[in-house]
């Protein structure tokens, strides 16, 4: 157990301090105890960044379960240390921001929601620093639970609770499949650790499960970073509380996701699906995404989907990237690497703005109480600070300079023109349809960031629509977006304070395979490159993106554009109703409560199965001539038996029915004496004789039959159930005793002649077999007798005494 | 082989039980019709501890009286299983008891100790006789369990249906075993599986009548689809520790006896039924989890989550790569399941005691009147949904690895599946617990009484100690010797 396990885990310690700091200083806000976690870790994690610059790595490695390969194993490169420090930034900030937000009322839950908020802060540090697939998967789960619960917080709202459900059911079904894929990977190349199944990737790629473990793990990825079509999980999570939005659902959490397809970029980059999966499904997002956010009237639903195309981007450009590893990189072909780039650039920029609108929306939201555009205006003056945050956010998301944005749009247009030139994978084809989509989305992208800077801050204010009187936030809400805000600003000037810090050696752990001989990549981010295309691209953007916002009234008369909810949760409600109505349907079909239906069931499948065997295995064979002649008595015994059991149905009266039953045990007992069983005829009369006289006996004490009425049909199918199981039981037996001429096996009975005498030494053969060769089941059968007997002296005595004591 | 020179103290821990039963009886009937013996119980958990010990002690070495009882690696662990399933058992009850002045004490006790019995001998015999003589013993204890609120409607129909359609699955497990008599005319499992090969080549109808008859009787004992139809209206009229017997011990011990048949007696002829049970293990993690959803019972509920979890068990059976890695699986996953439906099982006691009430609704905020009931119980759901780190989870995902090895991928696929849709209705109560309020009605905070309190912690430290340290378990079940 090293320094950096004590990492990952101390989130998880804190968090089971967290109820007695709760209890015992109730009137701090529990926040403050928390605070200083994630702030320790922020540094801690930054004192790496010398030797992860330099190419460098840290590992660290407990044996967990050794036996199957799991070893809970602590990796530090680029990426990972790149998510540690946006994880535990960001979560300062956060922390920081919701001691504000959220007010310590009477019986506000705090404890609850610091709970759960640190328990997703540690398993996100392990999903991002564990080699090990399982370890992740593990820590993967635990976040979607804290995830759940976080968004459940406020849990008296009918949506929260939805949402809180929603997520869940989408990201565990992604997890479950993640968690077959990375046992398909083991299945494979016998291992968990991600390093080594790296070092295998030849063998892997020509596996047959290939295929279903990318497929498998993508699932994963998709829900996770909610790509189109299970990103209807996201605007329900907004259900949270604000800082939960801007933590989990914008900054780390959906990019899990991102970070998985990274991570797992070694292993199945430069494949064709993967490369088209990715960024087919994220070209779609992007779009889907930006174009959905345009209609939305809250703005943390507005912020929502445009996550949601953010993440499409990123996923884009990852997939594009991938083409990468068929290029190399001594010959300076950075045509492809620049998507690389361009996606890491963009993760840091989007946790920068994204994570400051979220703040932003949750000030505006706290001060005047509603989210909702139509409401809101004007709120620049009263607002400064916060509409200044906001500015810098919303114009950097539209990528306009001199923010962050811009540059990594920038680069975005020009990964998706790169990939145009790609002569791989039918890209020579396809591959225009990349900058038109793109395009498109960023001119969407530039109308929504347009309509939730100028609806919200300019135009007219009106008090009389607001819950509360609008003012500026305190200090300590507004330092979280602030700080966010000048990164935004201090990364668009001087954006080459990350190219080599960071940035450089997340490329190197995305594509190890182009610096495996001691080469690098080239990381220079400026923001004038002439008039090329992607410029022009930009101003384009901006052109139309003002028509998309100024004739807005026009678009949200179109018919998508009307009403907020996406249409794919039609078939997510929808598959709910279909699951919960299908499983009515077969639960009432056969259990419905009666013992007789279940006694058809079973007798159904009795009759139903020989049929199917006697038939499947063409085993009907009677064949009469070897079989004993039949006597006068049998014949007369058989006939009365016959008759006996035919009347029961039809007797109406109990006691009635009670002696033809023991008629019927009696007549079986004079069949054994035909064939001379004297013994077995014994016991069957004492057996019958003792239950006739205890069934008229309690019977005597029950109320009169009642007489039912069935439907025709029952007694029809009842009659077919009888007559079937008869039929085949009886062909069973004619035909077993058919076979048994064909090929001769030894009776059962001839171990027992030949031996009872000399082994066990009696003559009387039964016997024998009951006190000597089946001894030990004797015995048994005796305590099983004892037993009901004593519990018979229990009941007597019960009875003697009587009730009244109950 | 002669009575005389068998070495009988094989059965020591079986003899010394029966006669801790038998003395508990007396002392039951000796101590009058007072209703209140917590005495009974603790003696009880004491004979059950101190059995476990003897089996510790005796069953560690393989051993055999004839073909008939066995004492191997595999009736070692599972008599363990049991005798700490049932002890867990008696402790709810303990806390049951004590609230029903309906229920007889002391037969209530050295009832479940005699079914105790009769689950031992199952795990331990290698003869179809024997190995009957012992399930019926278990069985006829559990019909009268089931019935033992005898004034409350719903306990004496459960008993009812339990028997009557218990009776019948005897009858088609007998009815099956007579087809292997007639043809093998040996009861031996070992004398069994030299004698099937050639059989199954000669007579493949009747021995597949055999083994499907067999597997269907069988299969009711251990409620799995399509001859689970009993276990939700006995689940739901039985006592709620009798509940808790019925879907832990009894289960349990069913496995025990259908691996015990089927690796022992046909291993020879593996093929031949594999696929069966595979098909068997689709539809019943099919069906349990979809019929679990509906429920709004909590004890209907877990009666189909057990119907599902025994889906999940019976996976191994159909996909064995090699029959030591599929005993280490299962046997894994029976003491994770024992673990996480015992703790379940003595929370809902606890609960619908004290809510007279046995829909879900019961559980609505139970976060907030006892909080480590609800996290607790939290473990235990997420533990049979299979999230980590639950012991659950390893269980299942060993499993899962395993099929994936033996290159079933469909059945994968299902569990996969069915797994996401118990989620489904797992999470439904985990919402009752965290995000309602408690009724008005209820005390705002649940007093937990001692006993209940035990089996939950040991229950809690087991699911989560079992899931972090998971190779404890598996490497000594890897390097048991498990069949004689």
């Amino acid at each position: 157990m090293s320094l950096l396990h004590l990492v990952v885990l101390a989130p998880f310690l804190l968090a089971i301090l967290i109820p007695f700091l709760y209890k015992k200083f109730r009137h701090i806000h529990t926040g403050w105890f928390v605070l200083g976690l994630p702030l320790v870790l922020f540094i801690y994690f930054l004192t790496f960044l010398p030797e992860i610059s330099g190419g460098g790595a840290v590992q660290e490695t407990v044996p967990w379960i050794p036996s199957l390969g799991i070893d809970f194993t602590v990796f530090v490169d680029g990426l990972g240390l790149l998510f540690a420090l946006l994880i535990t930034g960001i979560g300062t900030l956060v922390v920081l921001y919701s001691i504000y937000y959220i007010a310590n009322k009477k019986d506000e839950p705090l404890n609850n929601f610091y709970v759960y908020l640190l328990m997703f802060m540690g398993a996100m540090l392990g999903v991002v620093l564990s080699d090990n697939l399982m370890v992740v998967y593990v820590f993967w789960e635990t976040t979607s639970l804290a995830s759940m619960l976080l968004i459940g917080y406020w849990f008296h709202k009918e949506r929260s609770r939805y949402g809180a459900q929603k997520s869940m059911l989408i990201t565990v079904f992604g997890g479950f499949s993640m968690l077959a894929g990375f046992t398909l990977l083991y299945v494979m190349t016998e291992t968990f650790s991600i390093r080594e199944i790296i070092a295998q990737t030849d063998v892997i790629a020509s596996h047959e499960l290939f295929l279903p473990a990318m497929l498998l793990i993508l699932l994963g990825a998709f829900t996770k970073s909610a790509q189109f079509p299970f990103h209807i999980w996201l605007p329900d999570a907004m259900e949270a509380p604000t800082p939960v939005s801007a933590y989990l659902h914008s900054a780390t959490m959906v990019k899990a996701g991102i970070y998985l397809v990274a991570r797992m970029t070694p292993v199945f980059g430069g494949e064709p699906q993967w490369f088209w999966l990715l960024s087919g499904f994220g070209i779609f997002t992007l779009l889907w995404g930006s174009v959905s956010a345009v209609r939305q009237k809250d703005l943390k639903a507005i912020l929502a989907f445009s996550t949601i195309s953010q993440l499409g981007m990123i996923m884009t450009l990852l997939g594009l990237g991938s083409a990468a590893v068929h290029f190399d990189l001594a010959n300076g072909e950075t045509l492809y690497t620049t998507a690389i780039l361009a996606a890491v650039f963009h993760l840091i920029n989007h946790a920068t703005f994204k994570g400051s609108l979220f703040m932003v929306v949750g000030i505006v939201d706290h001060e005047t109480g509603t989210r909702d555009i139509r409401n809101l205006g004007g709120l620049m003056t009263l607002m400064p600070i916060t509409a200044t945050a906001a500015l810098i956010g919303t114009f950097s998301m539209a990528g306009l300079p001199p923010f962050n944005g811009f540059l990594s749009k920038e680069m975005f247009f020009t990964g998706v023109l790169n990939a145009t030139t790609l002569d791989l994978f039918n890209m020579q084809t396809w591959g225009l349809i990349f900058p038109v989509i793109a395009w498109i989305a960023s001119i969407f992208t530039f109308a929504y960031c347009m309509i939730m800077f100028f609806k919200t801050f300019t135009g007219k204010h009106q008090p009389e629509k607001l819950k509360k009187q609008a003012h500026e936030a305190p200090m300590g809400m507004l330092i979280g977006p602030v700080i966010l805000a000048s990164l935004v600003v201090v990364f668009g000037l001087f954006p080459n304070v990350l190219s080599y810090s960071i940035i450089e050696p997340v490329m190197r752990s995305i594509l190890p395979s182009l610096v495996s001989d001691g080469g690098e990549f080239y990381v220079n981010i400026y923001h004038w490159h002439g008039p090329n295309t992607e410029l022009m691209m930009t101003i384009g953007v901006v052109i139309f993106g003002s028509l998309v916002y100024l004739n807005l009234k026009r678009w949200q008369e179109a018919a998508f554009f009307l009403k907020e909810r996406d249409p794919l949760n039609w078939l997510y409600d929808n598959s709910l109703v279909w699951l919960i109505d299908g499983a009515t349907w077969v639960n009432d079909l056969q259990l419905t409560g009666r013992l007789r239906d279940y006694m058809a069931y079973m007798f159904v499948f009795f009759a139903g199965f020989m049929a199917w065997g006697l038939f499947y295995f063409d085993a009907i064979a009677i064949d009469l001539e070897n079989t004993a002649p039949i006597s006068t008595y049998i014949f007369v015994l058989v006939a009365v038996l016959i008759l006996a059991t035919i009347s029961i149905p039809f007797i109406n009266h109990r006691i009635t029915a009670i002696i033809v039953v023991g008629v019927i045990g009696f007549l079986l007992a004079l069949l054994f004496v035909v064939f001379r069983a004297p013994d077995l005829a014994l016991t069957q009369l004492l057996v019958e004789t003792v239950m006739v006289v205890m069934f008229l006996l309690v019977f005597y004490h029950l109320p009169e039959l009642k007489k039912e009425s069935f439907k025709p049909t029952m007694k029809i199918s009842n009659l077919a159930i009888s007559i079937a199981v008869g039929v085949f039981a009886s062909l069973t037996a004619l035909s077993a005793h058919a076979f048994s001429y064909e090929n001769p096996v030894d009776a059962i009975s001839n171990y027992f002649i030949e031996n009872a005498y000399t082994l066990a030494g009696g003559n009387n053969m039964v016997n024998v077999i009951l006190v000597d060769f089946r001894g030990l089941d004797t015995l048994l059968e005796v305590l099983v007798l004892a037993i009901a007997a004593l519990g018979i002296v229990v009941l007597v005595k019960y009875t003697a005494k009587g009730r009244e004591n109950l | 082989m002669s009575a005389y020179n068998a070495n009988w103290s094989l059965m020591t821990p079986e003899i010394v039980l029966m006669i801790l039963a038998l003395v508990i009886f007396t002392l039951d009937f000796m101590t009058g019709m007072s209703r209140n013996k917590p005495f009974l119980g603790r003696l009880s958990i004491l004979s059950l501890l101190a059995t476990t010990v003897l089996v510790a002690v005796f069953n560690r070495e393989t051993g055999q009286i004839g073909d008939m009882f066995v004492v191997d690696g595999f009736a070692m662990v599972l008599k363990i299983v049991i005798l700490l399933g049932v002890a867990g058992v008696i402790a709810i009850s303990m806390y049951y008891v004590d609230r029903h002045r309906d229920v007889y004490q002391g037969e209530y006790y050295s009832l479940l100790l005699f079914a105790t019995l009769g689950a031992m001998l199952m795990v331990s015999s290698a003869d179809l006789i024997t190995l009957f003589v012992g399930l019926e013993l278990l069985s006829i204890s559990a019909y009268c369990l089931a019935g033992f609120k005898k004034y409350n409607g719903k306990s004496t129909e459960a008993a009812i249906k339990y028997v009557v359609l218990g009776g019948t699955a005897s009858a088609f497990i007998l009815y099956g075993m007579s087809f292997v008599y007639g043809l093998t005319g040996t009861t031996s499992l070992v004398d069994i599986n030299e004698a099937v090969p050639t059989l199954f080549a000669d007579y493949p109808y009747i021995m597949t009548m055999a083994i499907m008859f067999m597997i269907a009787g069988f299969g009711f004992k251990i409620s799995v689809v399509p001859f689970h139809m009993w276990a939700p209206d006995v689940y739901e009229g039985a006592p709620t520790p009798v509940t808790s017997f019925l879907s832990v011990v009894s289960k349990i011990a069913g496995f025990g006896i259908v691996l015990r048949v089927f690796f022992v007696g046909f291993e020879s002829v593996y093929d031949e039924w594999a696929f069966i049970f595979a098909l068997l293990a689709a539809i019943t993690m099919i069906v349990g989890n979809m019929i679990a959803i509906v429920q709004r019972k909590v004890k209907r509920l877990m009666a189909f989550s057990g119907v599902a979890q025994a889906g999940y068990l019976l996976v191994p059976v159909a996909t064995m790569v090699s029959l030591d890695m599929t005993m280490s699986m299962i046997t894994f996953y029976a003491v994770a399941y024992l673990l996480m439906t015992l703790g379940a099982f003595a929370i809902i006691t606890l609960v619908t005691e004290d809510t007279e009430d046995d829909a879900l609704t019961s559980f609505s905020g139970l976060y907030q009147r006892a909080p480590y009931l609800a996290i607790a119980m939290t473990i235990f759901l997420l533990s049979l949904a299979g999230l980590p780190i639950t012991a659950g989870f390893f269980g299942k995902f060993y499993i899962f690895v395993g099929a994936i090895q033996a290159e079933m991928l469909w059945l994968a696929v299902i569990m996969i599946f069915t797994s996401i849709v118990s989620f489904f209705y797992y999470f439904g109560i985990m919402k009752q617990m965290f995000m309602r309020d408690p009724k008005p009605n209820d005390d705002q905070t649940l007093s937990v009484p001692k006993p209940v309190s035990a089996v939950v912690t040991i229950s809690l430290v087991g699911t989560i100690g079992f899931g972090l340290l998971a190779n404890v378990l598996t490497n000594y079940f890897n390097n048991l010797q498990w069949f004689f």
